[in-house]
């Protein structure tokens, strides 16, 4: 029984991360029905540039946190008009404009480490930027012979999503190196007992971090304008732009909270676990999908109650059958939902019009 | 106040507008008359950008809309009711209203207009809080038009307002537009219920295949014997 209490505090702190993961994709999805694969990218680079702050500017929680959220802002922004416009609006300006941003990240990352040869090196960096540039020539060529004038865009900018997640985290290799940093603890963690369990400072502070910028974003989109207009983009795009609402705005709108919410999401996992891994961003990324699907995609309450039934399930996989089962029971979830309930917990019916 | 010159759109490789030019002017109740696949629809969804055309321009207050996106064309004042009325059925009706009015910043004004337009459509007062995919028919097309009013139109783009109505809820309908019409708004009216809608509007135009093959006041074209043999079912 106490092991029981005890886990699920720690389950509760996992998933209260995974939840914050989760709504940027769900919220995502919600809005251009795009799985953003990019998105546990941002989660990472979100500890990096946490780690980076403290080690410029101060041994702060506070600041790790805002340069985190204010970089992750712009990145989300960023992707969505790099990656992902480009294949909405299909028209070879903005196909330009979106090969012009890759080669600046590709500069950046030559003046950054001052080698070129260990960017060219870098052969999984490349295959990303192909990836990109393959499905914008894909388009282009399509608009020219007249096919494909907007068949097949999900897929193409799902293939977006998956070369830009490997370009971000490539991309932090290539400034950081491959390996793992020692992050600083940014909080005092110190444990009470409370009759026979004990309870982490750090722990409760993460749970409460989550609800508390949970409680905002469910404000900001049920309670604030910009939260209605989000609601009419996802339920009806061409209704919306007949209100006078700018679709691309709103969606950069979603790809900044998103992004933010993951920044904060990544900060707290680099405290909790005293690690920062340029690795880790896909499977986070993946475990909150897992929990965006759980809860039924699209669907806000669903993200987070996916996240923290995730995060709880695994933990007490981890505790009662055997920790190398960890990943397994992420993924066991998704299947099973999969094929018992599609929809996940809250998601409802598509309904496709005829 | 607004003006199509030989407006070209298609579809692919066909053609659904072959060089329509209308115009409406200020405070007038234009109809476009014709059958299903007549290029009605796509005629209002042209002026409303949400189609594009490959020749031909549109002029709104003499600027030129041709190839503004729709969100600035609705924020110069030029709104459409859509076809099957696009309300957001997951929003509330208070919602809904609200969005209508999305541009503006006016509060105080803002909330005034929601009394207005309840004021027009009584029920949906009775209704503020339920979903907008919950409403009948009837009610869906009073909370399009509510909602196209909440922006404060200059010129009302009506989609077929009638369509699958029971006749009651038509007159209901039909005699707002008149009101409305009244406090000065200009509106462009398509319409399969012919009769209906030649009998509010001053003007008519009646189209066949992407062309507009005839052009003349209202009350000419009711009485035209092609007219009613066509479209009146007289």
């Amino acid at each position: 029984m106490e092991t029981i209490v005890q886990q699920l505090l720690n389950g509760l702190t996992v998933g209260g991360i995974y939840a914050l993961i989760a709504l940027g994709y769900t919220m995502v999805y919600g809005i251009i029905k795009l799985i953003n694969f990019a998105h546990g990218d941002i989660f990472m680079v979100g500890a990096f540039v946490g780690l980076l702050a403290v080690n410029l500017i101060a041994d702060s929680f506070i600041v790790a946190v805002l340069a985190a959220v204010v970089f992750c802002g712009f990145l989300g922004i960023f992707v969505e008009k790099v990656a992902y416009r480009p294949l909405r609006e299909n028209s070879p300006k903005v196909v330009i404009t979106s090969a012009l941003g890759l080669m600046l990240i590709i500069l950046l990352a030559v003046f950054a480490r001052g080698d070129v040869a260990g960017i060219v090196s870098s052969g999984t960096f490349w295959i990303g930027a192909v990836l990109i540039l393959a499905v914008m020539f894909w388009l282009i060529r399509g608009r020219v012979s007249g096919r494909n004038k907007n068949g097949n865009s999900r897929i193409n900018a799902l293939i977006s999503a998956i070369g830009m997640s490997i370009v971000i985290s490539n991309m932090v290799m290539l400034l950081n190196g491959p390996q793992r940093e020692v992050y600083p603890r940014l909080l005092p963690d110190y444990s009470f007992s409370a009759g026979p369990f004990h309870i982490s400072a750090l722990q409760l502070f993460i749970i409460a971090v989550s609800f508390v910028l949970m409680y905002l974003l469910y404000y900001i989109v049920h309670k604030t304008k910009t939260g209605l207009a989000m609601r009419a983009v996802s339920h009806n795009l061409n209704a919306a732009r007949l209100m006078g609402i700018n679709p691309d705005r709103i969606i950069s709108f979603t790809f900044l909270i998103g992004s933010c919410l993951a920044a904060v999401a990544g900060v707290l996992v680099g405290t909790y676990y005293n690690i920062a891994d340029p690795n880790v961003g896909m499977m986070y990324g993946l475990k909150a999908f897992v929990a965006a699907v759980l809860g039924g995609i699209g669907s806000i309450p669903g993200a987070v109650v996916g996240g923290i039934v995730l995060g709880v399930a695994e933990v007490m996989g981890v505790a009662f059958i055997s920790p190398s089962f960890r990943d397994a029971i992420a993924f066991g979830i998704l299947i099973f939902i999969l094929i018992v309930k599609p929809t996940g917990l809250f998601g409802t019916k598509m309904k496709e019009k005829v | 106040m607004l003006k199509l010159d030989s407006v070209c759109t298609r579809y692919g490789n066909i053609y659904a507008l072959k060089g329509v030019s209308i115009h409406v002017n200020e405070g007038e109740i234009v109809t476009i008359i014709g059958a299903n696949g007549a290029g009605k629809s796509t005629t209002l969804n042209t002026i409303s950008g949400i189609v594009r055309s490959v020749s031909g321009s549109v002029f709104f207050n003499g600027a030129d809309i041709t190839s503004m996106p729709t969100e600035k064309i609705v924020e110069s004042g030029l709104i459409q009711v859509p076809e099957g009325r696009e309300i957001f059925p997951l929003l509330t009706v208070y919602e809904n209203l609200i969005l209508g009015a999305y541009l503006r910043k006016d509060k105080a004004a803002v909330a005034k207009d929601v009394e207005y337009v309840t004021g027009l459509f009584p029920r949906l007062s009775e209704r503020f809080k339920q979903l907008g995919g919950t409403l009948s028919g009837g009610e869906q097309q009073m909370l399009a038009i509510a909602r196209a009013l909440m922006s404060k139109p200059k010129l009302l783009l009506m989609d077929e307002p009638s369509l699958g109505l029971s006749p009651i809820y038509v007159q209901n309908i039909f005699s707002v537009i008149k009101e409305i019409n009244k406090e000065g708004t200009a509106v462009l009216l398509v319409e399969q219920n012919a009769n209906m809608a030649l009998s509010v509007a001053s003007r008519g135009y009646v189209m066949e295949t992407g062309k507009i093959i005839m052009e003349d006041k209202a009350s000419n074209l009711l009485d035209n014997e092609s007219v009613r043999a066509a479209y009146l079912g007289i």
